[in-house]
């Protein structure tokens, strides 16, 4: 079991300082449920674990077992066995799925994988995300749709093997089905390795095992709990929070609305 | 300078590979088809291109560029009759302090003419990477179709990228466009290929072939494979 290690961490995008201190630990024999108000620093806490160089580290530290992370390239997080399955995707023009896909997997391995078990490894994982095997020929997430580029972020797990998983929003964008698909393959995978994953759908999580919950609220931890307290935020929102003494972050763009509906009623406000 | 000559005319069809060329004059003439690939691999500071094309006949010309010395290049492509179609596709890529321009002009003489340019290129470390060139419609050449496309990305901060391509369109009832892009490496596609194990040299490396690919994968497997080997070397 290996331990990343997070202390005092502050962080700035584009100089506006989104964590304030935070100390959180993850281990790869837990899963972990992120909640928090948007713009309060769950994503900047994953993009910044990965080495985002749009996020700039203040001060604080991330260790993964003795290993200074901060010192580390993206690339070296990555061999460490860290992943991020990212809220958007990106899609790259010409790039191939299946070579990226045996590039990065050569990048974990000293000896490049062979054909045959490369092709075994990439057949099994495209049948478990339910993907049809011919995507594997279409340029990385190039004219995907929201839902494919989500799975197809699952299915890079499953081929690189990482010890520990951060999940941003991994089901938005995902129809009723594909969530059954990615809560199956977690939850198959949760065994093996650690999750923290980041939702606003209590959905995803009812589906799978949770053994922690923390709540971030203006870059910091504000409420640690068990699987009870998703159900209560979303019933409730984040509003008691205040009650609580709790103090948020982008006041004014702060809603009350329950986890399980935020995206729609935001959608049919901008209406 | 030692000149070479391809004519193909009367209802022939012909393609060309060739590797390293100083000066080219085509000719495309009679109901022909001609599909050049060039490639250059060589430190020939000055190269040439000039072409007819005549009646309902086609160029299409396919130009990769991977030398790593300077390079001044201007290639000139008359469509003189009717049904006369040129298709240009070029890749160049720069590195250390090179510098290479590209003037590449298209002249519609008579009417429905066809002439479609796209430049890539990829300018790394120091060098400079200039696109010019004119497609023009004379008068008289109605129904002629022209269309100019330019993109360079540019890797490195001291390099440089620049596309000015013109249009002189001297008759009406024609269809004509063009765009340019010169922009930076996606900083976005960069962390998101790192963030599978890739070095920064290999992303690059897999950005840069996926960017060329439209015209890499149009040559046979060796020169594929002599592309590989220089990008690899360049990054």
């Amino acid at each position: 079991m290996s331990k990343l290690v997070i202390k005092n961490l502050h962080v700035a995008v584009k100089g506006k300082e989104i964590l304030k201190g935070l100390d959180i630990e993850f281990s790869t024999n837990e899963t972990v449920a992120l909640l928090g108000p948007n713009g309060n620093g769950k994503s900047t806490l994953l993009q910044t674990i990965m080495g985002n160089p749009n996020y700039e580290v203040i001060k604080g530290s991330i260790y993964y077992d003795d290993k200074d992370v901060l010192k580390l390239s993206t690339d070296e997080r990555s061999k460490l066995g860290l992943f991020l399955g990212m809220q958007y995707p990106s899609e790259v023009p010409g790039v191939n799925n299946s070579d990226f896909l045996k590039a990065a997997l050569n990048a974990h391995r000293e000896k490049p994988v062979s054909l045959f078990e490369f092709y075994k490894l990439l057949n099994n994982a495209y049948e478990e995300m339910h993907i049809p095997f011919e995507m594997a020929n279409r340029n990385l997430n190039e004219g995907f749709s929201g839902g494919e580029k989500k799975k197809n972020e699952i299915l890079q797990m499953l081929v690189l093997n990482p010890d520990l998983v951060l999940l941003d929003e991994i089901d938005s964008g995902l129809d009723v089905d594909a969530i059954q698909v990615v809560a199956s393959t977690i939850k198959k995978e949760q065994a093996k390795r650690g999750f923290v994953i980041v939702s606003h759908y209590a959905k995803l999580y009812e589906l799978i095992n949770i053994n922690r919950v923390y709540v971030l609220v203006n870059g910091k931890v504000a409420k640690v709990g068990d699987k009870s307290l998703i159900k209560k935020i979303d019933q409730e929102g984040y509003e008691w929070l205040k009650d609580e003494g709790i103090e948020f972050a982008n006041e004014e763009k702060m809603n009350s609305v329950s986890i399980g509906s935020c995206a729609t009623k935001e959608a049919l406000k901008e209406k | 300078m030692s000149v070479q000559n391809i004519f193909v005319n009367n209802r022939e069809n012909k393609t060309i590979e060739l590797a390293d060329f100083s000066s080219l004059n085509i000719e495309v003439l009679d109901n022909s088809n001609l599909n050049l690939k060039l490639v250059n691999f060589s430190k020939n500071n000055n190269l040439e291109f000039n072409a007819k094309v005549g009646k309902n006949s086609t160029l299409a010309v396919i130009f990769a560029d991977f030398s790593d010395s300077d390079i001044q290049f201007k290639s000139n492509v008359n469509l003189i009759e009717e049904g006369a179609n040129c298709t240009w596709n070029l890749a160049t890529l720069s590195s250390k302090k090179s510098q290479k321009q590209f003037d590449v002009s298209f002249k519609h003489l008579v009417g429905s003419t066809t002439a479609i340019m796209d430049n890539y290129g990829v300018a790394k470390d120091e060098s400079k990477i200039v696109f010019s060139g004119t497609n023009h419609i004379t008068e008289g050449a109605k129904k002629s179709v022209t269309r100019q496309n330019a993109k360079i990305i540019v890797f490195d901060k001291e390099a440089n990228g620049t596309a000015s391509p013109i249009l002189k369109i001297d008759e009406n009832d024609v269809v004509a466009s063009h765009g340019a892009v010169v922009g930076q490496l996606n900083s976005d596609h960069m962390f998101y290929l790192m963030s599978r194990g890739l070095t920064k040299e290999e992303a690059r490396m897999i950005i840069t072939m996926g960017y060329l690919k439209p015209i890499s994968t149009k040559f046979s497997e060796d020169i594929q494979k002599r592309i590989v080997e220089v990008i690899k070397e360049a990054m």
